[in-house]
């Protein structure tokens, strides 16, 4: 990673292709699940170019990651600001006898996932998503660890009451 | 009955990041259990990566970016270049010396700019005083005045 960087700050063209290979996918997931799937290549794009002009000022002794997702997670956040949130959709239909199939427990997931409170589903996307670490989340959004653990533990809480009964285990 | 206590191990326990605690508590690790369940399910969601033409798209963006750095850098050097350029020709020679003892039409001609100049050359090393410097133009000025009422009086 430390040959990385410094490609990055010499502006060595294939050390950015790299860059983009290793987080270019989580970050665009990330971003698409967070800002929206028809906003997400654009913003990915902007991420990177901005990583681009600011490469310069990164310390070296930190890691990339959490540095490159706050990058990410600020532009989500000016981006959700500026647009209009979406109407909230219905969940998913149910079979005649009103159970639901395995895709449909996911689907199901996915929109109690979407209509987690936006401080919980940034920590779930960041974990889910990023890959990042519980510290590393802690970093991007400025907040204490215990905070980021804390956040997840009430998203967990509102996932698994979405599932009711599938979790009947 | 709960163990809120324990909120934040039970999340690092659902994630692989250990508790002992969690190991040995029945709630907490029914709780550890179900948040395991959602994530194995959330696993299962369609992929979603970006295309190959998106990863061009950025690859072309940022080289983009990096030219025009590079076009703005070069712009920047020559806006200086022109800049010392033009602070130098504003160094012009001194106009000529017209005493008032020299006969019509001999113009002595000083170039008070480039004797400084030279003096600085020489005497760089050394580096005299201004003082020295000083006199040592006057010394030319008063010299360049005898030759024209030398002229004068030949």
């Amino acid at each position: 990673m430390n040959d990385l960087v410094a490609g990055l700050k010499a502006g060595d063209g294939r050390a950015f292709e790299l860059l983009l290979k290793e987080f270019g996918d989580r970050v665009y997931r990330f971003v698409a699940r967070l800002a929206g799937p028809e906003a997400a290549e654009d913003l990915t794009q902007e991420v990177f170019l901005r990583v681009h002009r600011s490469i310069g000022s990164f310390d070296p002794s930190g890691r990339l990651g959490p540095w490159i997702f706050t990058i990410a997670n600020n532009l989500c956040v000016d981006h959700l600001r500026r647009r209009t949130p979406p109407p909230a959709k219905g969940g998913p239909a149910r079979g005649p006898a009103g159970m639901l199939e395995a895709k449909e427990w996911r689907e199901a997931l996915m929109e109690a996932v979407a209509r987690l409170p936006e401080e919980q589903r940034r920590v779930f996307h960041l974990r889910e998503e990023g890959g990042l670490t519980f510290r590393e989340i802690a970093q991007v959004l400025g907040c204490p660890l215990g905070t980021a653990l804390g956040r997840m533990h009430g998203a967990m809480q509102r996932l698994r009451r979405s599932l009711g009964a599938r979790l009947e285990i | 009955m709960g163990c809120d206590r324990f909120a934040a191990a039970r999340v690092l326990a659902a994630y692989g990041e250990a508790s002992e605690h969690v190991e040995g508590c029945d709630f907490c690790n029914g709780e550890v259990d179900e948040m395991r369940e959602v994530r194995r399910l959330y696993a299962t969601r369609p992929a979603r990566n970006l295309t190959v033409r998106s990863k061009n798209r950025i690859v072309a963006a940022l080289r983009r970016q990096s030219r025009l750095r590079r076009l703005r850098v070069a712009m920047m050097a020559a806006a200086m270049l022109v800049a010392v350029a033009l602070a130098q020709s504003a160094r012009r020679p001194v106009e000529p010396v017209r005493s008032e003892h020299a006969p019509a039409g001999a113009v002595v001609d000083v170039h008070v700019t480039e004797v400084r100049d030279r003096i600085s050359d020489l005497e760089w090393d050394a580096r005299p005083p201004k003082i020295y410097l000083d006199a040592a133009l006057d010394d030319v000025a008063r010299r360049v005045d005898l030759l024209s009422w030398d002229d004068e009086n030949m």
